[in-house]
């Protein structure tokens, strides 16, 4: 299935992605993010905050943005 | 402040119908904006306030290394050593940015950028959208960073100048500023610029292509973070103030006060006063031309002759320092030896014993010869 994946860290990536049937937020966290904690992102599908054992769906909105990024 | 065209603080689920068409249009004009923008050139801020600060930091040190003043001259130069690594780092951020302007994805429709809109007052607080001066803003939590309470924020983005190079504002609602620095409202905040660090590639990738959510969301989380290798004021230095001569920014513990004209100063910066002990900052202090000694304003004296800065020490009885006191001596001895010199040039008194009947009588005519005898002289 294709969802819009927009990944917040580092320099920022929005794009569609395709993944397999049935991925829930975690699994995906887990592919794209495989150096991360979730509990160090802000993790929103559809703009909206959700369970660690969501399931995803062909179409969603998908954002992680780190909850520490450093200014200058 | 301006009259918000929405604000969702106020709005009631009766009225969000109304407000949603006012959303949406706002929405399209965005969207139309940065359609617009996308055949435009990126634009790329080049770090000039951090390469002003470390010129600026480069003659602080040298003003400190001429007068001697090494801990200040220390401290200095790790100031100016974070602010080298902030210029690199922006440096290396707009050389990803510069890579990656090829592959931006496309702008959000309008659609997507109302949902972003709406989704706003679920993440944040204080959101409203003002059409006239074309804003949208949101109000952050109140910040603390490391027991330092900063107060909340308002995020401001000029819709209308994305694509340039201050599209936003960061504005402290209840400022507490840096001691040293009115204007530094926050470690990475200065006149309400954020500097972005970390996040600014991917803020202008959300800004470009109309992820306004994503855009809040970065900025507010980069408010949220303290990162003390590249601040603007770091918050150990939060609460200090500068010293009056050097700049140095001083802790409550390490500051001192001229004891004459009551500048805030540094320890490195003040001199004690060879006479009276007193703490006196660089104003206030003067060297006496003879023994060099530091000496106050007070206890600082002028010779009555070369009018040249002497502790009292130095000073003769009638206010001549040894220099002048030796020429006045020596012209006091010049004129004692000319006075001298005058008195023996006149000629001595003539002698009144003939034609002075109570003269003392001669004794030449007569001498004693022995005891009982007298010779006279023929």
């Amino acid at each position: 299935m294709k969802l819009f994946f927009i990944n917040n860290d580092g320099g920022g990536f929005a794009d569609t992605i395709e993944v397999a049937d049935n991925t829930s937020i975690t699994q995906l966290f887990e592919q794209r993010l495989p150096h991360g904690k979730p509990a160090d992102y802000l993790i929103r599908v559809n703009r909206q905050p959700i369970a660690a054992d969501h399931v995803l769906r062909e179409g969603d909105r998908v954002s992680m943005t780190p909850t520490k990024i450093e200014g200058a | 402040m301006p009259t918000p065209l929405v604000s969702f603080g106020d709005l009631a689920d009766g009225t969000m119908h109304k407000n949603q068409k006012s959303l949406l249009r706002v929405a399209e004009r965005i969207a139309s904006h940065l359609q617009r923008l996308g055949v435009a050139p990126f634009s790329f801020e080049l770090p000039d306030e951090h390469w002003d600060q470390c010129q600026c930091l480069i003659r602080q040190i040298d003003l400190c290394v001429s007068r001697g003043w090494l801990h200040a001259a220390g401290l200095l130069k790790d100031r100016l050593e974070r602010a080298i690594e902030r210029c690199s780092d922006r440096l290396r951020d707009i050389s990803r940015q510069a890579a990656g302007y090829g592959r931006l994805a496309p702008v959000q429709s309008a659609r997507e950028i109302f949902q972003d809109l709406t989704a706003l007052s679920d993440e944040f607080e204080g959101v409203t959208l003002d059409g006239s001066s074309q804003t949208v803003s949101i109000t952050t939590q109140p910040i603390v960073l490391e027991e330092i309470a900063l107060g909340s924020f308002e995020i401001r983005l000029h819709w209308d100048r994305v694509g340039e190079r201050r599209p936003y504002e960061v504005v402290a609602l209840h400022p507490n500023p840096a001691g040293e620095s009115s204007d530094t409202t926050h470690p990475h905040v200065r006149g309400n610029q954020l500097c972005e660090g970390d996040g600014q590639a991917a803020i202008a990738r959300a800004l470009r292509t109309g992820r306004l959510l994503d855009f809040f969301q970065l900025v507010s989380r980069i408010l949220d973070t303290y990162n003390s290798s590249s601040a603007y004021v770091s918050l150990s230095e939060w609460n200090g103030s500068p010293c009056a001569d050097c700049g140095a920014v001083l802790g409550e513990e390490d500051q001192y006060s001229c004891d004459r004209c009551g500048d805030l100063q540094c320890r490195d910066c003040l001199s004690s006063c060879i006479r009276c002990d007193a703490l006196c900052c660089y104003s206030c202090t003067n060297h006496c031309h003879s023994c060099e000694e530091s000496v106050c304003s007070r206890c600082e004296r002028t010779c009555s002759h070369c009018e040249r800065t002497f502790c009292t020490s130095c000073l003769s009885e009638i206010g001549l320092c040894d220099e002048c006191q030796e020429n006045h001596d020596a012209e006091s001895l010049d004129d004692e030896e000319f006075s001298q010199t005058v008195e023996a040039q006149t000629p001595a008194a003539s002698p009144a014993r003939e034609s002075d009947p109570l003269a003392t009588p001669s004794t030449d005519a007569v001498q004693s010869d022995c005891l009982g005898q007298t010779a006279v002289r023929p």
